[in-house]
């Protein structure tokens, strides 16, 4: 019998230098019984070969989670600049309403798809990091959606506003 | 005094339409996330089609055939079901995606959905290859797609280092994300070299009866029209590098690259992209729609052209119009315009060994190209072009999920 550490095998979080809280118990896992008990099959797996499997699947796994993470960091900074790009070129009157209002709802609806795929990995919630990039994202959002809001009843002084704090989101995530 | 207007029309209409959903958004991507270090993969993509259309149309002006139909006659049609199969997936995709292009550059000045305008676009489309003939098709929407200069005069006024340009031209490796440098690579090829404008280009010059006297226009037009339509795709990438690229804004979607005009045109700026978007998406959908009648027509060995009365190429007519309505269809998905562009030109690559392979076997066919046999370069270049392109078509899947 062995004892099996459920809710934190996934993902190998503590191969990234960080551990998890473990929310489940631990649990006694019985091997079930073999069905020809006249036939053993023994696996060729040395032990040296199964860690080392392990820690190959551990590294993968990190890599495609800081990968994840890093790409989402870039996509919402991307956002986050295209919004204000938008905002300004609009209250420069370089850009039509219509384009503005088409623009950012582009953008609104690509952060959300960055968020869903955020949420769509706990471990990466989990993380300081990830929880953070989550909140200014939802911020983001919300910024976005104000904006919106703003052009659609021409309140310029507003957007100015709304630009501002957009803005300043991009120096707190520096 | 014809062979200089041909001359003359055939490098403007290569110009004006060059430029594509595919060329656009790889372009545009490249820039903002890479600045000039791509430059590279135009040019040479832009040479390797270069040199492909001249062949092409050396191949229709000396064999009065074009490449679908050769390939055919010299393989037979057990050989021919790969590639067509193959080219035609593709082409609905890609049509697809030019279909969502244009929607999207009509939503950019409209404001209503995009998903509103694809009928209408997909009607539009039907309606140019049913009404038009092959000169009006080539010359109207080419003439059109001059529009697309709009980004080398963006790229021109805001000055960017000679250097800087030069550097960029020579290959180089990436200080970071590798894997998304090696599928932006991939997919510039891809958006570049389609193998529908292959058997496009050479059903072109059987159209317009071009003769073996009139070679040297095929070649000109081909080297010096391609070679400015790169210098037009190199301005999308050359603007987005400079305008995109600093403020960290990566091309997500057709409204984020909007933003690259505005430094140089202003309050023109949206209406100036947008008429590039959506002619040059136009122009390549009826190029798209027509090569997928061609080939189909072609190879079952149909009566074709654009120039004969519909009732007289009846199948050829069903062949376009059937392709237009289940790319009309897939476009009515509602799958994202730019996604779409970034997989069809990516799996472009995937079919492009299996086009080129029987044009080099063609090229050097008597019976086909007569005196004008490919030299060793010509071979060389085919044959460089069939490995690279066995190459990409090996690991564009595993780069499309790791960096696309």
């Amino acid at each position: 019998m062995k004892l099996i550490e459920k809710g934190s095998g996934g993902f190998f979080p503590e191969a990234c230098g960080k551990t998890l809280p473990t929310p489940f118990p631990l649990e006694r896992v019985t091997p079930e019984p073999p069905v020809n008990k006249n036939k053993t099959v023994r696996i060729g797996v040395r032990p040296h070969w199964a860690l080392t499997a392990m820690v190959m699947v551990a590294t993968v796994g990190c890599a495609s989670r800081t990968r994840l993470m890093t790409e989402t960091a870039e996509r919402v900074e991307s956002l986050r600049s295209s919004a204000v790009g938008i905002g300004e070129a609009w209250l420069h009157g370089d850009v039509s309403g219509t384009y503005a209002k088409v623009a950012l709802e582009e953008t609104f609806r690509l952060l959300d798809k960055a968020l869903i795929e955020l949420h769509s990995v706990p471990p990466l919630l989990a993380d300081p990091r990830g929880a953070s990039l989550s909140i200014r994202a939802e911020t983001l959002c919300r910024g976005v959606a104000r904006l919106m809001a703003h052009m659609e009843a021409s309140d310029g002084a507003a957007a100015r506003q709304d630009l501002a704090a957009i803005a300043t989101l991009g120096e707190e995530a520096k | 005094m014809s062979a200089i207007v041909d001359l003359v029309l055939g490098v403007v209409t290569s110009i004006g339409g060059f430029v594509e959903a595919g060329s656009i958004s790889t372009a545009a991507q490249a820039g903002s996330e890479f600045g000039f270090q791509l430059l590279w993969a135009i040019a040479i993509a832009t040479a390797m089609l270069a040199m492909l259309a001249e062949m092409s149309g050396r191949l229709a002006a000396v064999g009065k055939c074009s490449m679908a139909a050769a390939v055919r006659e010299r393989f037979g049609i057990q050989f021919q079901f790969v590639p067509l199969t193959a080219e035609l997936a593709i082409d609905l995709l890609l049509l697809a995606a030019e279909i969502g292009g244009v929607a999207i550059a009509i939503r950019l000045l409209t404001g209503l959905s995009f998903q509103w305008w694809v009928v209408p676009v997909g009607g539009a489309v039907w309606l140019v290859l049913w009404l038009c003939g092959f000169g009006l098709i080539e010359y109207g929407l080419g003439l059109l797609g001059i529009v697309t200069l709009s980004f080398v005069v963006s790229a021109w006024h805001l000055g960017p280092m000679v250097s800087d340009l030069g550097a960029g031209l020579l290959p180089s490796l990436p200080l970071h994300h590798h894997l998304r440098y090696g599928f932006l690579t991939i997919s510039i090829v891809g958006a570049t070299v389609s193998p529908y404008l292959l058997n496009f280009y050479s059903s072109g010059t059987v159209e317009e009866k071009m003769t073996e006297e009139e070679l040297w226009v095929n070649r000109t037009t081909a080297y010096l029209g391609m070679s400015f339509g790169g210098v037009v795709s190199m301005g999308v990438l050359v603007t987005s590098a400079l305008v995109l690229g600093p403020r960290h804004i990566l091309v997500d979607s057709y409204a984020q690259a909007a933003l690259m005009f505005v430094p140089a045109f202003g309050h023109w700026s949206v209406g100036l992209f947008a008429a590039a978007l959506g002619i040059g998406c136009f122009g390549a959908s009826v190029e798209i729609a027509l090569n997928a009648g061609y080939l189909l027509s072609q190879v079952f060995g149909w009566s074709w052209g654009a120039n004969k009365p519909r009732r007289d190429a009846a199948r050829f007519t069903a062949a376009f119009s059937v392709v237009v309505a289940a790319s009309t269809a897939v476009a009515l998905m509602g799958f994202d315009p730019l996604r779409l562009t970034t997989i069809a030109v990516a799996l472009t690559v995937v079919i492009m060994p299996v086009v080129v392979l029987p044009f080099l076997v063609l090229m050097n066919d008597e019976r086909y190209v007569g005196d004008h046999k490919s030299g060793p370069v010509g071979n060389g270049v085919l044959a460089a072009i069939t490995i690279l392109g066995a190459v990409f078509a090996l690991v564009v899947v595993p780069l499309e999920i790791l960096g696309g």
